[in-house]
């Protein structure tokens, strides 16, 4: 063994080589050495396998929400920064500093420390009685001042006025008052107020900073609906001012320049300035009114000011308000109690409707003191400043601060004529149709809306101002996610209680858990490109997305039209693909036969596939850009066929002519997700969220059985359709085929079969994070139970058949409807005005402005003529189609026409499933 | 063949770099491309790091305001991938400072030695059992190893960028660089046969 010294040493240097490099290394006696060293070949052999792992391991992804706010982020708009540019304005700010010290110490030391602040209008630092030279800054410090926090002239520096639409105001100055008769005191003043805001910049920067970065978080506050509110909430004028015309500016309402007319010069411009800038809030964040049971309420509170002050200073604050001097605006404090204010009867009953402006004091305990009516409804105000009293806030080191809250009070509308019909038939017992509450109906969960995606890019692409469809989401659902398993299921009506024959909606809630997995198995996946010479480029796109996201272990490969298999998986590189793509763009292949493509593509995946992975792990990704007409139904068959034999469909529509219920359709036979790429830039998110989807899955084959009790009757499932009898056996089958490849993979005990007693609808998939709901409309003759879901799934979580079940009995009560009751009818609203708000986006294509401006004012008289209670969620829908009808109502050119259609239908998809979560 | 060459350079993609050389001349659309393009291995990164869940959304954000603040700084003559994940390194590392910070005013352990929050650790989905726990085990060992050698390993094996660019992103040595994905990979081979062990026992 005269050499086991040499060999240890030499193990060592090889294994550092594959350690470093994570391969086998190059040199001839590494290699040498691995051919004779079992040790070190073993380890290679690990080496290898973790960087195996290393490239499969799945990259998590942000969540597409998180990306539309950061491109609508208003720090985007601004051009680019300089670094010439920010040494710049450095050197601007140190010589800002360098010169203040210098007055400072010139003029400031041992005098008293007794001061106060004092701004003009112009930004100025006013000292009051003293030298007049002194009491003046020069331009560069009024420049300063006039952009607390932005050093330097330069436009590009200071936020546009898109920035502070979005956020707080930070152009109104701090103002406060007191004449200053000495020098020290101006001198420590002046210094006094450019800390004063500069820390008031930091803070509103970092507000405004929070508020962009926490965009999704308000967004999920918003959708849960409770007391985010006030603050945030738009005021009630804007809606009633929307409904008919455009909405009148501030100085276009006589009412409003009365109401400051009456008020004094400086008091009514700091109004309006303020006002206008919540304007451009309310544009820019499209947040939403609040409304209160019979009347609608809303509080608005924008106007803050957050201030040290003494009482002394207190006292004078009015006065100085007087003089024209302006607020400076911070963020709303947090707000820990809030009291709605009551409409009062003898308003109600008079219809008196308005907005009342209170100026409210709230101490260091976050308790409102004073509660000052700036502008009044003589028969509102003492409500509303009895609910502001009762407002509590967040404690704070700041001895007072003052806000200004606007409280909109608005007539309860006359439930008109479309609410009435809308009631009356929500009622109706008596000639209705009853469905059989037997056999199989279709699945309505489509996980993901590519059509939404698409408009979403072509709306923001568009650079259009307004954007009413960002107010649209759906309606927040709210189950529990499940404890335990993958799925929670739940059931609801829209009544608490009946006491005789009574029409129902019933509603069945789905919701799965938030967790899933990330790994993304190796992929079998077969690609019929089927595109036409115009759509080349996006074809280029989605082939070399693909090949980008090719990982090891994945068989792609390629099939075209009357060519067949043009790219095998071992050359699924760029030459060979960007070649064959050549050889497409010069041939006339449409005439070519893509069933026959299809069926090839089926029969080599299905070759491929390897039983052991899991479910998913092979697909036919269909690429079209043509309408598929009468290959369609052969084509479902087919795509039907390979969903049964473990293999989906999945389907992809290049540029505009394809027929998106085809692809749809398509789609839905073959168990897969489609998918439209309309911008080159697409592809990469579709090939990774179809590469990815099989992992996001969490349960499979759930089938929903709802029974109905012996004598509900059954008149319909909303959104649904009863399947044929052929329909009926292709659900069985994919849900039998799903059964038998996860008794085979996985080991969950296959269990299908057996069809059931009720309604059953067979889901195949159901992702991570959604939820799903399911609505019929029922007639019961009395209390008692009413209705039980089941639903079974395989739980893909645990490796196991899962079944959760609800049940639904209404007692003999009157009760009015409480939260879930009311959730359910307006889940149903949601699904109506979905519909209408499509239905005008055909007619504005169609050219029928009038009859689509019609179709919008008649849902939001529907949604104002119900009356709802507080809830913030119609409002916005309420405004939302205020604003539609707003804006087509004037006169447009054609472009925006066009758009508007787009935002309607952007706005209709959102109302059923929000884009962010689409896949 | 000029045709088929040129058909052939339409086939590959904008390269990032001039993506971000078109933002910087206003158009609007190549940073969303960017942001596309980046999207996951930025995100990826930041959870990997043991960015903590409630943060990560922000800091992504923060990391492509950055890229639009500084895309001036670029030199469009060299690769973007180092330059952006330059970026990104510097965003995470101040990130973590502050948490540190934080945690110690706080007197909260320390982030650099707890075990990161990662992303749910909830099973795979319809992937085989095995398949899942080697998911599992590769990321808590990715988790569990000390911050310089986690960012090596991340961008070298990951992230595919080569060391010397390692080096410029982290301002490290080389030679420091090189140790580091050295003990990474020789401590995951490591956790591995550990992992393999166990396994093999559970099955007998």
């Amino acid at each position: 063994m005269p050499d086991m010294p040499d060999m240890t040493e030499k193990c060592s240097e090889v294994r550092e080589a594959i350690a470093l490099e994570g391969k086998a290394p190059a040199s001839e006696d590494c290699l040498e050495h691995l051919g004779e060293c079992t040790e070190c070949a073993r380890f290679l052999k690990s080496v290898l396998a973790v960087e195996t792992e290393l490239g499969t391991l799945a990259t998590p992804d942000v969540d597409d929400a998180i990306v539309d706010t950061l491109l609508a982020r208003p720090e985007l708009s601004t051009k680019t920064s300089s670094h010439k540019l920010q040494w710049a304005m450095g050197l601007a700010a140190a010589a800002t500093i360098v010169f203040l010290a210098a007055r400072v110490t010139l003029i400031g030391h041992d005098q008293p420390r007794e001061f106060e602040v004092a701004v003009a209008q112009n930004g100025a630092v006013v000292g009051g009685e003293g030298r007049p030279e002194e009491n003046e800054l020069s331009s560069e410090e009024t420049e300063s001042l006039q952009a607390p926090g932005y050093v330097g002239n330069d436009p590009e520096n200071r936020p546009g006025p898109q920035y502070r639409g979005q956020t707080t105001s930070r152009d109104d100055v701090i103002a406060s008052e007191k004449s200053l008769n000495d020098e020290a005191a101006r001198a420590e003043l002046s210094l006094r107020a450019r800390e004063l805001q500069r820390s008031y910049s930091v803070s509103t920067e970092e507000g405004n900073e929070r508020e962009n970065n926490n965009a999704p978080l308000k967004k999920d506050e918003g959708l849960l609906g409770s007391d985010v509110g006030a603050g945030r909430t738009a005021f009630g004028d804007r809606l009633e001012g929307a409904a008919s015309a455009p909405e009148p500016s501030l100085e276009d309402s006589p009412k409003r320049a009365s109401q400051f007319a009456a008020l004094p010069d400086g008091l009514a411009e700091q109004e309006q300035r303020k006002l206008r800038a919540l304007e451009e809030a309310v544009t820019v964040t499209g947040e939403s009114p609040s409304i209160d049971s019979g009347a609608r309420v809303s509080e608005d509170l924008v106007l803050d000011k957050a201030q040290i002050v003494t009482d002394d200073f207190r006292s004078r604050l009015v006065r100085q308000d007087a003089d024209g001097a302006f607020y400076q605006r911070t963020l709303e404090p947090d707000k820990l109690v809030h009291v709605d204010a009551v409409y009062p009867e003898s308003a109600k009953a008079k219809r008196v409707s308005g907005i009342v402006t209170l100026r409210v004091l709230i101490d260091s305990n976050g308790i409102v003191t004073r509660a000052t009516v700036v502008d009044s409804v003589e028969e509102l105000d003492q409500a509303a400043i009895h609910a502001v009293l009762q407002w509590k806030y967040a404690a704070s080191e700041i001895e007072e601060r003052s806000v200004t809250v606007r409280i909109a009070f608005d007539a309860p509308a006359a439930p008109d004529d479309d609410a009435r019909l809308f009631l009356e038939e929500r009622d109706r017992i008596d000639n209705l149709h009853f469905r059989d509450p037997r056999g199989y109906w279709a699945n309505t969960y489509l996980p993901g809306d590519p059509r939404a995606r698409f408009l979403a890019m072509r709306l923001r692409n568009a650079g259009q101002p307004i954007a009413p469809h960002l107010s649209a989401r759906p309606v927040v659902q709210p189950f529990d996610p499940p404890s335990r398993g993958a799925l929670s299921v739940t059931l609801h009506a829209d009544h608490r209680g009946v006491s005789g024959p009574a029409r129902l909606l019933l509603q069945v809630g789905v919701k799965a858990t938030d967790n899933y997995g990330r790994r993304r198995p190796p992929m079998n996946v077969g690609i019929v490109l089927d595109a036409d010479p115009d759509n080349i480029a996006a074809a280029r796109a989605l082939g070399d997305s693909l090949r980008r996201a090719k990982a090891l272990g994945d068989r792609f490969r390629l099939f075209v039209p009357g060519k067949g298999e043009v790219v095998p998986p071992e050359s699924f590189r760029h030459g060979p693909l960007a070649v064959a793509l050549d050889e497409l763009e010069g041939s006339s292949h449409l005439e070519s036969d893509l069933e026959s493509a299809v069926r090839l593509a089926v029969e080599r995946v299905h070759a491929g596939d390897d039983p052991t992975m899991p479910l998913g792990s092979s697909l036919v990704l269909v690429v079209t850009s043509r309408k598929l007409g009468g290959e369609l139904e052969a084509l479902s068959r087919l795509a039907h066929q390979s969903a049964i034999g473990g293999v989906p469909v999945s389907v992809v529509g290049l540029g505009a002519s394809v027929d998106r219920d085809e692809l749809e359709r398509l789609a839905l036979s073959g168990q897969g997700r489609r998918y439209f790429l309309e911008q080159t830039a697409d592809a990469t998110g579709i090939v990774d969220r179809e590469l990815a989807s099989s992992s996001r899955v969490v349960a499979r084959a759930l089938r929903l059985r709802i029974k109905l009790a012996a004598d509900v009757r059954l008149v319909d499932v909303i959104g649904s359709e009863s399947l044929s009898e052929r329909q009926a056996d292709r659900a069985r089958e994919a849900e039998k085929s799903i059964d038998l490849r996860l008794s085979r993979n996985l080991g969950i005990e296959a269990d299908r079969g057996e069809d059931e007693d009720g309604i059953q609808i067979i889901i195949p998939s159901f992702y991570a994070g959604d939820s799903h709901t399911i609505l019929l409309d029922v007639v019961a003759t009395r209390p008692g139970a009413i209705a039980e879901v089941t639903a079974r799934y395989k739980d893909l979580s645990e490796l196991r058949n899962t079944v959760a079940k609800a049940s639904l009995s209404l007692s003999r009560s009157e009760a009015a409807p409480g939260p879930l009751e009311t959730n359910v009818l307006k889940n149903y609203l949601s699904f109506r005005l979905s519909q209408e708000l499509e239905s005008a986006a055909d007619e504005l294509d169609r050219g029928d402005r009038d009859a689509a401006v019609k179709r919008l004012r008649d849902a939001r008289h529907l949604l104002v003529g119900l009356g709802f209670g507080n809830d913030q969620e119609l409002a916005r829908d309420i405004a939302m189609l205020s604003e539609y009808v707003g804006v087509l109502s004037s006169s447009l050119e054609p472009a925006l026409i066009a758009y508007l259609a787009d935002s309607l239908r952007y706005a209709g998809a959102s109302k059923r499933r929000l884009p962010a979560a689409l896949t | 063949m000029e045709g088929l060459a040129q058909m052939q350079l339409e086939a590959v993609p904008e390269p990032s770099e001039r993506l971000l050389v078109a933002h910087r001349q206003g158009d609007r659309d190549a940073f969303s491309q960017l942001i596309e393009r980046y999207r996951r291995p930025v995100f990826g990164y930041l959870v990997r790091c043991g960015v903590a869940e409630g943060d990560r959304d922000d800091l992504f954000q923060e990391i492509f305001i950055k890229i639009h603040r500084r895309a001036d700084q670029y030199d469009d003559a060299r690769p973007l991938h180092p330059w952006l994940f330059t970026v990104v390194a510097n965003t995470v590392r101040t990130y973590q400072r502050k948490q540190r910070l934080r945690s110690f005013f706080l007197w909260e352990p320390a982030g650099a030695d707890v075990e990161p929050e990662f992303e749910d650790h909830s099973p795979d989905v319809e992937a085989i059992a095995s398949s899942r726990q080697t998911e599992a085990w590769l990321e808590r060992a990715i988790q569990a190893l000390p911050m310089p050698q986690r960012e090596v390993l991340i961008l070298a094996t990951i992230e595919n960028v080569p060391l010397k660019d390692i080096a410029s992103i982290l301002e490290m040595p080389l030679n420091t660089v090189k140790t580091h994905v050295r003990r990474a990979r020789l401590r995951l081979v490591a956790c591995r046969e550990r992992y393999e062990r166990r396994t093999r026992v559970s099955h007998a």
